[in-house]
């Protein structure tokens, strides 16, 4: 089984590695037109450059072909097949690979399944990790569906300072529909549980057109939640309406289950857990 | 067609053809002629001596610098390219999940209308397409698409599946009834076996509500009432909807309102009769749910 602190040391092992080596190719194009001329002018300095290119671009071409290797993850993940996918992580984190980003990409989906395996924990360690400053961009390249992960993570773990701090860092980001929803769905878990009701039902329908563009189980989420803030502001019939919709999308008693702060909208629902509303 | 000739909009057959990826320029070509050059500067530089000798030398590192300075631009502005290209096709999917037809629809006009820059691209594209042709009740376009892509082998098996799946959707909505229990024969073979695919299910019961077996339709629907929730979320409500017509055929009025009253809690009745035309007899006979009004 695949150790998560010792996923994290790899890749920053690997990740000095590959600029260490990137720093002496570029060393050593430097040298064999600068230096090697005036050393050793015997030494043709263009063969000796386009030595160093052909380096460079096998073990390029090499890293490319490496980042497919953990592309079949997130089906893994998603179809429930957690070990197989801990088995492909651990197979591309031991490759080498010349392009962070790829690195970075592979620890990131080590976050997911450590998520999916409800190790939040390591999960959220992960995550951290990955938020720390980088030069370059490739850490960027990540940032945004880490900290979308981070979130989720810290709301399961009850960190609702860490679930602030990874929002705030979204919030002038150009998002995709997919991490709009991820967001919104993370916010109103936030803002649920420090009463922002006030908040969560700004803008009330257009909140709700979005959470019908999610999978069931997050839109029935997000509803019971944006009911619970309707019920707070005394808004009784978008409660009703929320509350029903939610009902038909997963069962009150699951919903309840994972959020207790949703049992106030179906009163006895653990007595009665096939009460669907319906 | 001849350039400048006005054509219809989302013309299929144009559209498939203007779209096929172009077989690209090698370029292997262009890289192995700088590297023959660097091999004559090497050779001249290694048979020559003095300052003549060391200006070939210096000569052959410039076209090794130009070289590779060359391979690096290329690649940076085919990566763009490519970007660029596959966040248009994103940005078409994003579109289509927010309902808005009409842009999709010209951007993918537009998209297709040049050859593609991957296969892969393309068949995201067409799978866009089919679904605005769908929207648009362009059924037997729609069907024109998805034929082109599942005879071109182009999809892995699950995007493959789900397009099966609007193909099938496809036939029953133009009355190809035949054609339509042989798709549907097609993807319950095709269904991994201990998996309730909720996709199949709804075409199942709009095929039983279409073809008069209502008993049949109630049936299916409680055996999958689970995974039409868990797999369909909001578009559950087409399920309920035809649930609701079944009961109204069979004369149980108070089931019928029941499936009503959840099928436009989750979706607005004149979707739901957009969606299904069977379903506009049940519009004014029962009460649907309407959502509050936003101010108080």
């Amino acid at each position: 089984m695949l150790n998560t602190d010792h996923a994290i040391s790899r890749v920053r092992r690997d990740l000095a590695l590959g600029f260490a080596l990137k720093a002496v190719l570029l060393a050593a194009g430097l040298a064999a037109v600068v230096v090697v001329p005036r050393v050793a002018p015997h030494v043709n300095s263009g063969l000796a450059l386009f030595g160093v290119a052909v380096v460079w671009l096998v073990l390029s071409y090499n890293s490319a072909k490496g980042s497919r290797a953990a592309a079949d993850v997130p089906s893994l993940i998603a179809a429930g097949l957690h070990e197989e996918a801990e088995e492909e992580i651990d197979a591309a984190l031991r490759r080498f690979s010349l392009i962070r980003v790829v690195k970075l990409q592979t620890l990131y989906q080590l976050a997911v399944l450590r998520h999916a395996q409800k190790r939040h924990r390591e999960s959220a360690a992960v995550c951290r990790e990955l938020l720390r400053p980088r030069a370059g961009s490739a850490g960027a390249a990540v940032a945004r569906p880490v900290r979308l992960l981070m979130a989720d993570v810290s709301l399961e773990l009850d960190d609702l300072p860490a679930v602030h701090g990874a929002l705030a860092g979204l919030y002038g980001e150009r998002l995709s529909l997919n991490e709009v929803l991820q967001l919104l769905a993370a916010q109103l878990d936030y803002e649920a549980r420090i009463g922002a009701w006030g908040r969560m039902t700004h803008e009330v329908m257009t909140k709700v057109q979005l959470t019908e563009l999610m999978p069931a189980a997050s839109a029935a989420r997000a509803q019971a939640l944006l009911a619970l803030a309707a019920g707070e502001s005394g808004r009784a019939d978008f409660r009703d309406w929320l509350r029903d919709r939610a009902a038909l999308l997963a069962t009150p008693a699951d919903l309840v289950a994972r959020r207790p702060i949703l049992a106030g909208l179906w009163p006895g629902t653990e007595e009665d857990p096939e009460h669907a509303g319906v | 067609m001849p350039p400048g000739f006005p054509r219809q909009f989302l013309d299929v057959p144009w559209l498939l053809q203007a779209s096929e990826p172009r077989r690209p320029m090698s370029k292997t070509w262009l890289l192995l002629l700088g590297v023959g050059i660097v091999v004559m500067f090497s050779t001249l530089a290694g048979g020559q001596s003095g300052a003549a000798g060391a200006v070939l030398n210096a000569l052959s590192g410039l076209a090794v610098a130009g070289l590779m300075g060359g391979l690096v631009m290329f690649s940076v502005a085919t990566v763009k390219r490519v970007r660029a290209e596959h966040q248009a096709v994103e940005s078409i999917g994003e579109m289509i999940q927010l309902r808005r037809w009409p842009e999709a629809g010209a951007e993918l006009d537009r998209y297709l209308s040049s050859p593609a820059r991957s296969h892969g691209l393309r068949a995201q594209a067409l799978v866009y397409l089919g679904a605005v042709l769908a929207r648009y009740q362009r059924f037997d376009d729609a069907l024109a698409v998805y034929d082109n892509l599942l005879d071109s082998d182009m999809l892995e098996p699950g995007s493959a599946y789900g397009l099966r799946l609007g193909r099938a959707m496809a036939m029953l909505r133009e009355d190809h009834l035949v054609d339509a229990d042989r798709a549907l024969g097609e993807l319950r073979r095709l269904s991994p076996s201990g998996v309730d695919s909720a996709g199949l299910a709804l075409l199942e019961l709009y095929r039983d509500v279409k073809t008069g077996h209502f008993v049949e339709a109630i049936q299916r629907f409680e055996r999958s009432k689970n995974a039409l929730r868990d797999q369909l979320g909001h578009r559950s409500a087409d399920a309920w909807a035809l649930l609701a017509r079944a009961y109204d055929a069979l004369e149980r009025p108070a089931e019928a309102q029941q499936a009503y009253r959840n099928a436009t809690l989750l979706a607005p009745p004149v979707e739901l009769t957009r969606r299904y035309p069977e379903v506009a007899k049940l519009d004014g006979k029962y009460e649907p749910a309407y959502a509050p009004a936003e101010a108080a």
